[in-house]
């Protein structure tokens, strides 16, 4: 897991810096440090990035625009910030965690470990880049999601698709877990299931109330019949 | 407005004061010799002169005055009228050439003569009181009078004796009640001089009220209380001070609680009008206008106050416009009759207006308070703001895993910072030094978290100048949270002295990805209210982008 940490105080940095080697193991790549988002840019370009450690004042106009932008990137983020009172704001966002200073090493080992589980906290909307600018699109808009490689696209209800920077393994980790993964590539909202058909060969289809049929993985069959039961 | 009924009932009562005179003869005739008695009544004769009554001035050897006396028709049975008489002098009195009465005794010399009293009652004989016309002959000598009067004869009346005491009454009720109002009203803002914040217009206004009921009573003593004549003079003099007193008082109270900008013009009227007084003939004539150009004085001032916009001018300017308007009605009668309700009347008026200005004042200190405290606060919540001391501690739970001793000097200096803010976030202004001490105790817990070196140069600067609580500390927070330090770095104040006033500049280098721009935030609005806290509108704070970063001047009265 290749992390960055973007931070601009230099004794703050260094304490994450320490603690991300000590939690992920000496054996991953070091985590990269920048000062700014500006400076970070061009790293975050790169797509290689896992997961982004920010601490920027995300108090005022500056900070919800920022926050936009890092929701939309391919990364997951942690906010590790002072001003608390954004939190919530952050994880409807789309942010993995939000970890208060002063921290722990616990409390920052618990964020580490969200990158592969789930999220903290509700999220509300989907940030995607569009045109230069960001756009945030509300979860009860969107129909379904389906894997695009890196990518995901954002099946709205009203036929008009968004493309997501996120991968479909980051988006499940963010979602709400009424999305459910139904296939390697889709994701679909279990509210929105109205039957299964069971087709020859044993493949499996779901139709979501808005009359779309889309495939079951084998592997999850079980699973999604157990959720919808419950 | 309760004062507007009071004054208008006041002046309900003004128009029965009218005395009941009837018109008697306006002249009468003296003769400056000692006549014999049989020769002064004998009808004609030489030597007579004829005179208006008001300036009958002959004496002090003895002299002779006759006039005919009008006797009122009256009811059968009605009682007999009494004759009404105040001359300034001893006198001895015929009534239709028989012996009516004495008053003191009338002498040759000042030894001879026994004062008589100002004001006499002599009850006429019945069988002389018909009605119609009779002739009073009078012998007076005025030995002890002390001064040369315009006139000497005062009153010379034919009456019913209780309508003659109602008429008295009817004078003297309305003015005592003014005068107890007034001594009220005196003791009142004398009280509150003493008591409270020491307001010289709360002062002088007492002071008016109390010359005014001096004045009050001083005229209405001659009602109260029958005296020789020689006292007269006494009396006169007391109203005279206490009428310059009032006179002098109505001026330099609107003077004070208007704030007139001007002095010096004032001084130099007063002057000239005391010089003017002294140039007026008679105790009359001067009171009358002594009060005029008091009561016209007044009226400019309060104009002017009026066109400044000074709160409760529009009071002053009513109460002086009503004593103004009873003043020109009867300016002659004024200091007797009007004064008691004008002046009633008006230092009512200005009794609201000061208690209105008093609120006003009281208000305008509230709110400096309020807004103290409310800075005070901003001050301290700031210094806990969580940009600062979350990330203060995040630092110092750094320190405690890696280096637990750099951790200890770490709060060792953060502690100084709260200790120099708690100490100044109470205060109104503190020294110069003290806020260096405090600057320098925050560069220094803001180095630790750089791991840079801050310093804050201020060379020459004096110590014991007065700034308002964390200003520096405002500007250098301000210059942490728009720039990113990475190299070590040096604010610089310079203290710049001219003509009164100290500039200060404060420098602030920039760092990398400095944001520029930090016009209207907190820092700034918190800067200029403690500004305008210490220096009302003295002070001017300017600020912008240099080559070297961000430079921030500040210029204060010394």
């Amino acid at each position: 897991m290749k992390v960055l940490i973007v931070e601009d105080e230099p004794l703050a940095a260094r304490r994450l810096e320490r603690l991300c080697r000590e939690l992920l193991g000496q054996d991953l790549p070091p985590p990269l440090v920048c000062a700014s988002l500006a400076d970070a840019r061009e790293v975050l370009a790169g797509r290689t990035v896992d997961l982004v450690l920010l601490d920027l004042n995300l108090a005022g106009e500056d900070g919800f625009r920022l926050l936009e932008e890092v929701a939309a990137g391919s990364f997951h983020t942690v906010v590790v910030s002072a001003n608390t009172d954004q939190a919530l704001r952050a994880f409807e966002l789309g942010v993995l965690d939000f970890v208060a200073k002063p921290y722990t090493r616990e409390r920052l080992e618990k964020a580490l470990a969200r990158v592969g589980g789930r999220g903290a906290g509700p999220l509300r909307t989907l940030a995607v880049r569009k045109g230069g600018g960001i756009v945030l699109v509300p979860l009860e808009s969107v129909a379904y999601i389906q894997g695009a490689g890196d990518y995901a696209e954002l099946v709205l209800r009203d036929g008009r698709t968004e493309l997501s920077e996120k991968s479909l393994d980051r988006l499940e980790a963010l979602l709400p877990t009424d999305f459910v993964r139904i296939h390697r590539s889709y994701l679909v909202p279990l509210q929105d299931v109205a039957r299964l058909w069971t087709q020859e060969g044993s493949r499996t289809d779901v139709e979501l109330r808005s009359g779309t049929r889309l495939p079951v993985g084998r592997s999850r069959v079980k699973a999604l019949k157990a959720r919808l039961d419950a | 407005m309760r004062c507007w009924l009071l004054i208008g009932c006041l002046g309900v009562l003004l128009p029965l004061q009218a005395p009941l005179s009837q018109p008697l003869e306006r002249t009468v005739e003296v003769h400056a010799e000692d006549l014999s008695v049989e020769r002064a009544l004998r009808p004609g004769g030489e030597g007579w002169r004829t005179v208006p009554r008001e300036q009958v001035v002959e004496g002090p050897a003895p002299f002779w005055l006759r006039t005919r006396v009008e006797v009122p028709p009256r009811a059968p049975g009605a009682p007999t009228p009494v004759l009404a008489l105040s001359l300034l002098g001893s006198w001895e009195a015929w009534w239709d050439g028989a012996l009516l009465g004495r008053n003191g005794h009338v002498g040759r010399t000042p030894e001879e003569e026994v004062p008589g009293n100002v004001d006499v009652l002599l009850p006429l004989p019945p069988e002389h009181a018909t009605p119609g016309p009779h002739l009073l002959v009078i012998r007076a000598s005025a030995h002890h009078r002390g001064f040369q009067p315009v006139g000497t004869l005062y009153r010379l009346q034919v009456g019913e004796a209780s309508e003659l005491a109602r008429a008295r009454l009817l004078w003297l009720v309305p003015s005592l009640a003014t005068l107890g109002a007034l001594v009220l009203m005196g003791l009142h803002h004398l009280a509150r001089y003493l008591m409270q914040r020491r307001s010289r217009a709360t002062l002088l206004l007492g002071l008016l009220c109390l010359a005014a009921s001096a004045l009050l009573l001083l005229e209405a003593w001659r009602g109260l209380e029958s005296y020789p004549y020689p006292r007269h003079i006494i009396r006169l003099w007391l109203l005279s001070g206490a009428t310059v007193a009032v006179a002098v008082l109505l001026p330099a109270t609107l003077h004070v609680a208007f704030s007139e900008p001007r002095r010096a013009p004032w001084w130099g009227a007063l002057a000239v009008s005391l010089l003017g007084l002294a140039a007026v003939p008679g105790f009359d004539g001067r009171n009358t206008v002594a009060l005029g150009l008091s009561l016209g004085v007044s009226l400019v001032l309060a104009l002017r106050a009026r066109s400044r916009k000074e709160p409760g001018a529009w009071a002053a300017l009513g109460g002086l416009g009503f004593a103004m308007a009873l003043y020109l009605m009867a300016p002659l009668d004024f200091p007797e009759r009007g004064f008691f309700v004008a002046f009633g009347g008006l230092l009512l008026c200005l009794g609201a207006a000061h208690a209105y200005q008093l609120r006003r004042q009281q208000q305008r200190l509230e709110s400096a308070t309020r807004a103290s405290e409310r800075l005070q606060l901003e001050l301290l919540k700031r210094s806990i703001q969580p940009h600062f001391l979350m990330n203060t501690l995040g630092a110092v739970s750094e320190w405690v895993e890696t280096e637990p001793a750099q951790a200890v000097r770490f709060i060792e200096s953060l502690g100084a910072v709260y200790r120099h803010l708690l100490s100044v976030s109470g205060e109104r202004a503190i020294s110069l030094a003290r806020e260096l001490e405090l600057c320098r105790a925050y560069l220094e817990v803001m180095g630790y978290r750089h791991g840079l070196a801050f310093t804050l140069e201020a060379p020459g600067v004096d110590g014991a100048a007065v700034v308002p609580p964390a200003v520096l500390h405002t500007l250098l927070e301000n210059a942490f949270s728009h720039n990113r330090y990475t190299t070590p770095v040096s604010f610089h104040l310079q203290e710049v002295r001219e003509g009164g006033r100290r500039r200060y500049v404060f420098s602030a280098p920039a760092g990398k990805g400095a944001t520029p721009g930090m016009g209207e935030g907190t820092g700034t609005r918190y800067l200029e209210a403690r500004l305008d806290e210490v220096f009302p509108g003295a002070w001017s704070l300017k600020q912008g982008p240099t080559e070297a970063g961000w430079t921030t001047v500040l210029e204060v009265p010394a």
